[in-house]
Order: structure tokens, then C-alpha cells, then sequence
């Protein structure tokens, strides 16, 4: 990518957006409505921040921003494998939103010092609304944490699964050196994975699950892994339909479930070419 | 779960009113779901919850305000008033009198 700006923004923005797309097929099957409009809202949300970015990369790029979000081939998004992974069930959904949105806000508080003004800009306006999905993700945490035993032990799994993909969140992105040197992103990922690791270990700690962490230190065999059938299955010799853990979307190499997303997600677009809302 | 009763001012200078009412877990979620659940248009400035259980109705309410005419203690038992001054005021004056007034 020639401007490193570029590179930054399509991870962000394409993190949140299919982050956004995946909250939203819970829409309407939530099992009560209270929780069902959270997640919803918070999906709109994130779809919302998306498009932020990509006005701002519209700019740099040229394309229009929804052409940046469904016009592209899958091999040009950039979003984390985490963030493609299935919904799964109540507990990896959750699972996978505290751990996003720590992560998410780890890296928005750092690119309030960036030098690129209109990111800033828009940064600061998405914490605004990052600080109420923080809440909502740490309520869920603790409530599932302290749950009886079969609550508890589903949210544990699904912790540990997507615990191997959220570190992926931080895998390095294309320029970031350009990135980093220009203040366009004020901290290397690798800082901001730190800051996060201690931030989830502290909470982790707190309600007995630092072995979700611990256990990124052994070899990935035997971990606890979501399948594409819907259920949390351990890995193994006998669990090899998922091929990583989640690293690669930051490179463009996604896993098999990113492409039937993209499929449902471009399809009004690829039908209806230049349709408005 | 517990039911809440949600109640909004529309802005920070007018009274609570009932917004309606939610499920959660206990007071935290509450606070978390009313928002969603009864604000996320901008219905409001102010969200505010309660535990429908920590709400009490009085008893009786067929018998409050009385239930013989008080009429002359509540504003519409005043309608009128302007027009029987008048009509005194000109019965005065056919008298050769008048009502000052202050």
C-alpha cells in the first residue's frame, strides 16, 4: 500500500464492520428483547464507526465508502480473523466482545495522540459510544464468570477459543514502521498487545480464569476451537476443520468462514450495483 | 429476572415520566439495557430505573380527592368569575356605585 495511512484505516475499519455484521445476526433471536436491542445497537454501532473510517479513507483511496465496504474482493479486507469467526452461541458471541472491545479500546485511546487529524477526529467520537460497549461486554464478563457451573464452564471455553484469534488482533500491520514513525499511529502494535494482554489478565485473574492466558503460552494443540457446525469442540488430530488460529486477516488471508459472510454481506451490492438506501 | 420500570426526563428541566419497563438480571444491567431498550433514538436526557417491586401503590385510589363536590378548591370551580363581575360591576352601576379594585 503506498499510504501508510491507508493501511491503518482499512484494519480499523473493517474490523468494526464485520465485527458489526456478525452482532447483527443476532438480531431478533437474542433470548429477550432487552439484550436482543443491545447487541443490535452495538452491531449499528460498529457499522456506524466503520463507516467513519472509511469517509476518511475514501479520501486517501478514492473509491466512495460504500464501494470500500462491499465492493472489494474478500482478499482486500483486512479485519482480524477474530472478528469473522462464527456467533457460535451466546457465550463465544460474548467471549469475543470483551475481548474485541478491550482490544479496540487499547488502540483507540492510543490513536488519540495520532498525528492524522481526521482519524483523531473520529476516534474521538467513537469512544464516546466504545465506552458504553465496554460496559456491556464487562457486565456480561463478570455475570457469565460467576455464573453456576455450566455457564460458566461454556464461557470459560469460549474464552479460551478466542483467545488465540483476539491475539491476532494485534498481529502487525503492512507500513506500520511508516505508520509509526509518521505519529500516524502512536504506539506499535506489539506495545498495544501488552497493554491489553495486562489489562484482560488483570480481569481475568479476578474471576479465576487466568489459565485463558496461560494457556496461549503451550502449543495450540488441544485448545478449545469454534467450529463451523455450531458447536466448541477440542482441537486436535481429529479437529482440523479450522486451519489457524487466527492469525493472517491483517494480510488478507482469511479463514473459510469469512467467505460466506462477504457472500450474504455484498450480495444487495453485487445485485444492485450504485443502489441507495 | 427482576422487572424495572424505566422513567426519562426529556430534558434535564422536565418531570420524570414513564419511558415503560424492562427485564434484567439486577440494577447494573438494568442501567445498561433501559438505554437500549427505551433511548436509542434520543427520547431523552436522563434515563432512570427502579425495581417495580420497590414501587407502591396506594390503596383505595377510587376514593382520592374526596368523593363530595370540592369543586371550589380546584381552578374549574373558578370558571365564570370574570363574566359575574362584570354583570355586578354594571348592577352597581345602575346603583350609582362602583367596586374598586386593587
Amino acid at each position: 500500500m503506498s499510504d501508510p495511512r491507508a493501511s491503518l484505516l482499512f484494519a480499523l475499519a473493517d474490523d468494526e464492520l464485520i465485527m458489526g455484521h456478525r452482532l447483527s445476526e443476532w438480531t431478533g433471536w437474542v433470548p429477550y428483547i432487552e439484550e436482543d436491542l443491545a447487541l443490535s445497537s452495538i452491531a449499528q454501532d460498529e457499522i456506524a464507526h466503520a463507516r467513519m473510517l472509511l469517509d476518511i479513507l475514501s479520501v486517501i483511496d478514492g473509491r466512495d465508502p460504500d464501494a470500500l465496504a462491499l465492493g472489494r474482493a474478500p482478499s482486500e479486507y483486512r479485519n482480524a480473523i477474530l472478528c469473522e469467526l462464527p456467533n457460535t452461541d451466546f457465550a463465544f458471541t460474548l467471549a469475543r466482545h470483551w475481548l474485541y472491545d478491550h482490544a479496540d479500546d487499547v488502540r483507540l485511546r492510543s490513536l488519540q495522540e495520532s498525528s492524522f487529524k481526521e482519524l483523531r477526529e473520529a476516534v474521538a467520537v467513537m469512544l464516546l459510544e466504545e465506552r458504553y460497549h465496554l460496559e456491556h461486554a464487562d457486565a456480561w464478563f463478570r455475570r457469565l464468570a460467576d455464573c453456576p457451573v455450566e455457564a460458566r464452564h461454556r464461557f470459560g471455553e469460549a474464552l479460551a477459543a478466542a483467545m488465540g484469534p483476539a491475539e491476532a488482533l494485534f498481529e502487525p500491520l503492512d507500513d506500520e514502521s511508516a505508520i509509526v514513525s509518521a505519529g500516524i499511529a502512536p504506539a506499535y502494535t506489539e506495545e498495544l498487545h501488552d497493554e491489553w494482554r495486562a489489562r484482560i489478565g488483570g480481569m481475568l485473574d479476578e474471576v479465576g480464569f487466568d489459565q485463558v492466558l496461560a494457556s496461549r503460552a503451550e502449543p495450540a494443540t488441544g485448545e478449545m476451537v469454534p467450529t463451523s457446525s455450531g458447536e466448541i469442540e477440542a482441537s486436535g488430530e481429529a479437529e482440523a476443520r479450522t486451519p489457524s488460529v487466527g492469525a493472517g486477516g491483517r494480510r488478507g488471508e482469511h479463514s473459510e468462514h469469512f467467505e460466506p459472510l462477504w457472500l450474504e454481506m455484498t450480495a444487495l451490492y453485487r445485485a444492485h450495483p450504485g443502489a441507495r438506501w | 429476572m427482576e422487572i424495572y420500570e424505566v422513567f426519562q426526563r426529556r430534558t434535564h428541566d422536565d418531570p420524570l415520566v414513564h419511558a415503560g419497563s424492562i427485564k434484567a438480571q439486577d440494577l447494573e444491567m438494568a442501567l445498561i439495557l433501559a438505554r437500549e431498550t427505551h433511548f436509542r433514538h434520543g427520547e431523552g436526557a436522563e434515563c432512570w430505573v427502579v425495581k417495580r417491586e420497590d414501587l407502591h401503590a396506594v390503596p383505595n385510589p377510587e376514593t382520592m380527592g374526596g368523593v363530595t363536590d370540592r369543586s371550589y378548591r380546584r381552578q374549574d370551580g373558578y370558571v365564570g368569575v370574570g363574566a359575574k363581575l362584570k354583570r355586578v360591576t354594571e348592577e352597581m352601576k345602575k346603583l350609582g356605585k362602583s367596586i374598586t379594585r386593587e
